[in-house]
């Protein structure tokens, strides 16, 4: 190898470690100066892979007919009791219920509810709060399984975009309203594909599309529809769809998704909680996960697009003229875009590389060339230092 | 034994394709409609709505501005939205929604709208819209009294030629609620003891979706009254048209004006 190109490999690797060094105190400031607050508040909920939904990238050309939601809208106790006789009269293989009912009411229409909740297929559901329990009112108990329906434990983001199948309190393990709709529908499903293992850590949504792409029906559309067969053997979901079905002013038990319009800034939630977890249950079912790269290979990644985009720069320019500036602006542009497109593509096949680091560190790192070029002509001033910097 | 045999293997063929056609059914099943497609299923009619299953024994009728999305078992999505007659086997020669824009050209599409600014307006208006379904019954007007062997329903029309209309009929006495779609403006019912009947009340309204929440929509009410009742209610009626003959009014006119402004219709 030629002594030049070492030394070009050499002052790479240097000027690479001396840009992190620099990069490492700056973010040191920012994260301690409250100056910077607001704008780490608005960053916490941004992710750019947000845009593979909100610009719909994603084709979803498919409608789930597994799965059934029927809105119960603003109906009271003895109408959805009414609407769950109707539906286990169709034979669902299982009928989820997103609803708690937390108080005694009207005994005569509780008695009626407490009858038609009595089914091995009907699933309830409970919320952990602080590591309480919220679960309904003990008069409401019912033969079938119950899951939690907090779609996340993650407090670092208002966006849901994970969700975790157990939690454990207190040395109790509790499953999600999801995998208890899933094992009772399919139990060969959530062995065939080893879900007790595969879902013990938070795992991120693959999400189908919001309520317009489910099979949904509001709740006289359901009980004046002449074909309720269709229900038979399926998943039915009952819950909140807004009044009317999928009102977008509407912000009871709404929360925000990666298909939310607005990818940064404020906006107003945008998919209904049971939506959420119909979008789970559908990811499980055909075993359709996201696969996310790991920090490691993230810090590797990013150590390789920073080490040859400095040695590239360097071979390019001794020198800061117009053209080295011009060139320099528009190598690391078109990096920044094909990295991103990249990163979406990767997301498309499942694969999460978060590319905000390894952009962000590589433009950093390629701004700071000029500051190492001056710290080697100084050292040269004072010790023999062999460089390829002249 | 052969005999048996054969029987058994024809028992066996049988039960095969008996299987078969029932797999074969229930092939669809209608995902979103818009408009009133009509579904012509073993010799019964009925309007398309979402959920409707539709197999070998379906036909199927769209009319202009009629189309909706029907599903496949593996969920594939099939838009039907050409006016014609469609026989199930036409169904099938329908290509699913592909969705066929490269991810490439997508994503620089993107950037450059991104670069142009060329996004979505994000300015608001300070306003809250009143849409309400009052302006769209014109007749009967709220809480009159009809003595006339017939009442016409008319409601305001939109600029869309084809839109459906939703009238909705509650009858007090039973609840019961007959819903009828029409693209035209006004339906015409008969008090002929089926539908409507006399000495009873009834609430009418107009939607424009097939399912409106019925609490939320508002009502307009009115009586059927009866000879009797109508005769206690004639002095005071003659009373008034003889008063606004006196003022020139014509007997259609003072008909009109006791309809509109004294609640009474006959």
């Amino acid at each position: 190898m030629k002594l030049k190109t070492k030394l070009l490999i050499k002052d790479s690797f240097f000027a690479t470690l001396f840009s992190y060094i620099l990069i490492f105190l700056l973010s040191y400031l920012f994260i301690n100066l409250s100056f910077f607050k607001p704008l780490k508040e608005t960053m916490k909920d941004f992710s750019f892979l947000d845009v593979y939904y909100s610009e719909n990238f994603n084709p979803s050309n498919t409608v789930n007919n597994d799965i059934i939601i029927i809105n119960v809208e603003q109906r009271d106790r003895f109408e959805i009791a009414q609407l769950l006789e109707v539906v286990k009269k169709e034979q669902p293989k299982v009928i989820g219920l997103d609803i708690i009912f937390r108080e005694q009411k009207e005994s005569f229409i509780d008695s009626l509810l407490t009858k038609a909740l009595d089914g091995n297929n009907i699933i309830t559901s409970f919320l952990i709060n602080n590591d309480s329990i919220i679960t309904n009112n003990p008069v409401f108990k019912t033969s079938g399984k119950s899951g939690f329906i907090n779609l996340n434990f993650n407090n670092k983001t208002n966006v849901i975009r994970e969700f975790t199948s157990i939690k454990n309190i207190e040395d109790t393990n509790y499953n999600s309203f999801a995998s208890q709709i899933v094992t009772s529908y399919s139990a060969s499903k959530w062995e065939e594909y080893n879900y007790s293992q595969k879902l013990s850590k938070e795992k991120v949504i693959k999400f189908h599309g919001n309520y317009d792409t489910f099979l949904t029906f509001g709740f006289d559309e359901f009980m004046q529809n002449n074909n309720k067969e269709l229900i038979k053997n399926k998943i039915v979901l009952l819950g909140y769809l807004g009044t009317p079905t999928g009102n977008i002013n509407d912000v009871e038990d709404k929360h925000f998704t990666p298909l939310n319009k607005v990818t940064a800034g404020k906006s107003n939630p945008d998919m209904f909680g049971l939506v959420i977890h119909a979008n789970i249950i559908n990811m499980l079912l055909k075993n359709d996960f996201m696969y996310r790269v790991s920090n490691l290979w993230i810090g590797i990644i990013t150590f390789i697009t920073t080490f040859f985009s400095i040695m590239y720069f360097h071979w390019l320019g001794e020198k800061n003229t117009i053209r080295f500036m011009t060139i320099k602006k528009i190598v690391l542009f078109l990096f920044s875009v094909i990295l991103m497109w990249l990163s979406l593509w990767l997301f498309k096949k499942g694969i999460i590389l978060k590319t905000a680091a390894i952009i962000g560190i590589t433009l950093a790192s390629c701004s700071f060339i000029s500051y190492y070029k001056y710290l080697i002509k100084l050292i040269q001033t004072k010790i023999k230092w062999k460089s390829y910097i002249q | 034994m052969e005999k048996l045999y054969s029987v058994k293997t024809s028992l066996f063929f049988f039960i095969i394709l008996l299987s078969s056609i029932c797999i074969a059914q229930e092939n669809y099943i209608v995902f979103k409609v818009d408009g009133t497609p009509i579904l012509k299923h073993n010799d019964t009619l009925r309007s398309i709505s979402k959920g409707s299953l539709l197999n070998n024994n379906s036909r199927v009728t769209l009319k202009n501005s009629d189309s909706f999305l029907m599903i496949d078992k593996a969920g594939s999505l099939y838009n039907v939205d050409k006016t014609g007659d469609y026989a199930y086997a036409d169904l099938q020669k329908i290509p699913a929604d592909v969705d066929d824009t490269s991810f490439t050209k997508k994503y620089f599409t993107y950037v450059w709208k991104q670069f142009t600014n060329n996004t979505n307006s994000r300015s608001k208006g300070g306003v809250v819209y009143r849409v309400d379904n009052n302006s769209l019954m014109f007749q009967p007007t709220d809480s009159v009294k009809i003595y006339f062997p017939e009442v016409r329903f008319v409601w305001k029309k939109g600029k869309e030629k084809d839109k459906t209309y939703y009238f909705i009929l509650k009858d007090l006495k039973n609840n019961n609620i007959t819903k009828i779609g029409t693209t035209d403006n006004n339906v015409t019912l008969f008090v002929d003891n089926n539908i409507l009947k006399r000495d009873n009340s009834y609430e009418w309204t107009v939607s424009e979706t097939k399912y409106p929440n019925l609490d939320e929509v508002p009502f307009y009410n009115f009586e059927l009254i009866n000879t009797e009742e109508f005769k206690k209610l004639q002095a005071e009626i003659n009373n008034i048209t003889t008063d606004l003959q006196k003022l020139g009014f014509t007997p259609e006119e003072i008909k009109v004006m006791l309809c509109e402004d004294y609640r009474i219709c006959y």
